[in-house]
């Protein structure tokens, strides 16, 4: 059996006649989603009382901070409907940005590794480039920090191999790391 | 693994078979839908909560069968997560009889004004009938604003009995089994597209169009990248004709330049994935785009944001039917190489079979030769994947330095490859348990516990019991939404983490947007919104 048939069926018995989707909703008006991390393997979806539950149907997602305020917003390609930017206008919560720039390994140090310690622990990242649906976010690494204001190590794996560590660096600030060079340049 | 897998949608379709007999199995179906389904979706999924919007008592009352309900009484509710922005009140103090009157009038006084409530059925268990109704998992979410003004959501999980009577379904049991509210005063996001000057419609000219439906065409999607080396973020917008480079102007606006960049405007082919990357190395990020219809293109930034065509130059075929290009460096020699994942024909061809799908058109994996062109070695490297892709994404789950690369089919199951370090890959889905027969529509990897591993969380379709019920193939694997993937093994935590319902999802990614160094996610859903509001 054709799996589209049903459907199409379904609406021809609405409509009387031949159905566009462009009169009838499918899974429509749907509300974005935003799942808070709770810390204990559980999520909690808080896109409404944040104001980022956007209705309209979307497709393409691509995380960035394009105004450099160490807050990461959102840039939504929707399906036949405006693109929309939902600006993150920040709270409490220390962060740290890194753009990574390979030498002996690609440019864009795409697959490179990067591990952040803090007080309260570890986190990793690793630079991906095309992600989601249909998007590619950001290649600047963005680490939340909370309360802390300094970072203690820092560690890059390369995709060549080689290996970069990093110690004691200050919060809220981008830093340009170059393959080979163990010194971060914070800008 | 499926172990958490709830099999509500095809005990349904079971219950169907077994009621209605042999004949044509469509016709079953029908009957099945017009007698139970929408009747039963009438009365949950549209008229409790248009009645719990228009606050109107006595039409939520008229629904229900019974005057008493079980399970958490409204008393005593608890702040958990303190530590967070939003306050989340969790109920669980004392179980025990309240009046259904009580529950909604308790409801009702937590909002100054509902902007929306649904009901979203979760399973239905048509195999064991009751006299009292067959159970039904739901949860009932209203969104609105508090007396206090804050913003303020509430996710209710009930188990209820739904029976038929009087020619009505009617609820003859309900037992609240979990309920939480989550508010804010100060939401962390606004639409800013307007300030930012960024005004893109979407629409995809010369797009096949798909046979589901008279004018449904492919999506587009997006891309950032810093294109003239200023140090603020650029984006891309794909699309057919109206494709545009916007330049980031560092003052929370933009300007489109898409003329100035010598991108083609208008776009020459039926766009969908995009992304920057510098498969030269020049410091420059370059630009590719698939294209459903038209072909796949390869854009090279000169420099300063100007861009030229190479895609024939570069030896990058036009392909078809190209979903979504992902990027890594999967030989490690230095240079970014190209995965496109790519659909099937949806207009000369149905997914066969549907969910197991082995149609589709091969996904491509081009080398980069380092020397400005790429060798399509899909074949050779064993990731022609035949199921009908949408979503991919690179990532090195058992962290060797090899890049591994996973495949979210649409129809088709998902394949995890695994890089041989040889230049071929093996699928492994089955033995590190990722392998799911789910519509996957999106991909992330992120490390959302901290463990240093790289997880995967997959956007699925997820229909709860809305249109594709009315179709005995169509809801078997929805439930799926979510995969996460530790070291080698790999456990389905949708629900027990609560991320299993983000509807028909589609593009979804990891983000700290509370800088609290825990990876949250945010995901994009909704296939149509027509006029006709409802869901057919």
């Amino acid at each position: 059996m054709d799996m589209f048939e049903g459907v199409g069926r379904r609406l021809d018995e609405k409509g009387g006649t031949l159905v566009s989707i462009g009169q009838h909703s499918l899974n429509g008006y749907e509300r974005n989603v935003l799942f808070r991390n709770n810390g204990d393997g559980t999520f909690t979806d808080v896109a409404f009382v944040n104001g980022a539950d956007r209705v309209e149907d979307g497709r393409g997602l691509s995380i960035f901070d394009y105004d450099r305020d160490g807050q990461l917003d959102i840039l939504i390609r929707n399906f036949r409907q405006p693109a929309q930017l939902l600006q993150n206008r920040g709270g409490t919560g220390h962060w740290l940005q890194f753009r990574l720039v390979g030498v002996r390994s690609n440019r864009d140090a795409v697959g490179a590794r990067i591990r952040v310690r803090t007080a309260t622990g570890l986190q990793s990242r690793a630079v991906t480039a095309g992600s989601a649906y249909l998007s590619g976010s950001s290649l600047v690494q963005h680490f939340g920090l909370g309360a802390a204001t300094r970072v203690g190590t820092v560690e890059i794996d390369w995709p060549s191999g080689s290996h970069t560590q990093l110690r004691d660096l200050a919060a809220d600030r981008r830093y340009t790391v170059v393959e080979g060079v163990d010194v971060a340049l914070g800008r | 693994m499926r172990g958490r897998a709830h099999p509500g949608w095809r005990l349904l379709v079971g219950v169907a078979l077994v009621l209605h007999g042999p004949p044509a199995r469509a016709d079953r179906w029908e009957t099945t839908r017009r007698t139970v389904i929408d009747p039963l979706n009438s009365e949950l999924h549209r008229h409790l909560p248009q009645a719990i919007k228009r606050r109107d008592l006595a039409a939520v009352l008229a629904l229900y069968a019974t005057e008493v309900g079980t399970g958490l009484t409204w008393d005593a509710p608890m702040r958990v997560y303190p530590q967070f922005e939003e306050e989340t009140l969790r109920w669980g103090g004392r179980q025990g009889d309240e009046t259904i009157r009580a529950r909604y009038e308790r409801l009702l006084a937590l909002f100054r004004e509902i902007d929306k409530a649904e009901l979203r059925i979760h399973h239905i268990d048509w195999r064991h009938p009751a006299p009292a109704g067959y159970p039904a998992t739901v949860r009932l979410l209203v969104r609105g604003t508090r007396a206090d003004g804050a913003a303020c959501q509430l996710v209710q999980r009930m188990l209820l009995r739904v029976a038929q009577q009087g020619g009505a379904w009617r609820i003859t049991a309900e037992e609240v089994l979990g309920r939480e509210t989550v508010a804010s005063t100060r939401g962390r996001y606004r639409l800013a597209t307007a300030d930012a000057r960024i005004q893109n419609v979407h629409s995809n000219e010369g797009s096949p169009i798909f046979r589901i439906a008279g004018t449904l065409t492919n999506a587009s999607g997006s891309a950032v990248a810093d294109v003239d080396g200023d140090g603020w973020e650029d984006v891309f917008l794909a699309g057919a004709p109206n494709a545009a480079l916007y330049r980031n102007r560092h003052d929370g606006t933009f300007e489109d330049i898409t003329d100035a960049s010598g991108l083609p405007h208008p776009y020459p082919a039926a766009a969908t994935g995009a992304v920057f990357f510098d498969y030269d190395n020049d410091g420059w990020p370059d630009l590719y785009v698939a294209a459903v219809a038209g072909g796949d293109r390869l854009f090279h930034n000169l420099g300063g944001g100007h861009f030229a065509d190479v895609t024939a130059a570069a030896g990058v075929p036009p392909g078809r039917w190209g979903s979504m290009p992902i990027v890594a460096d999967y030989d490690r020699d230095g240079f970014l190489d190209v995965f496109v994942v790519r659909m099937g024909d949806h207009e000369k061809t149905s997914p066969s079979p549907n969910y197991e799908a082995r149609n589709g058109v091969p996904d491509t994996l081009l080398r980069n030769n380092g020397d400005g062109t790429f060798t399509d070695v899909s074949q050779r490297a064993g990731v022609a994947d035949r199921g009908w892709g949408l979503a991919a994404g690179w990532g090195d789950y058992d962290e060797d330095g090899w890049p591994d690369l996973y495949v979210g089919n649409e129809f088709g199951f998902s394949a995890l490859y695994h890089n041989e370090r040889n230049g071929t890959f093996t699928d492994v889905a089955r033995r590190s348990g990722a392998r799911e027969r789910a519509a996957t529509m999106g991909v992330a990897w992120g490390d959302f516990d901290n463990d240093g591993h790289a997880d995967i969380y997959a956007a699925n379709m997820y229909a709860n019991s809305r249109w594709a019920l009315v179709h005995p193939d169509f809801p078997a694997p929805i439930p799926w939404p979510v995969r996460v993937l530790g070291w080698f093994t790999a456990e389905v935590v949708a629900d027990a983490s609560g991320v299993r319902d983000g509807q028909w999802g589609w593009g979804t990614e990891f983000l700290d947007y509370n800088n609290d160094g825990l990876l949250d996610i945010y995901g994009v859903n909704g296939f149509v919104s027509g006029p006709v509001l409802d869901d057919v």
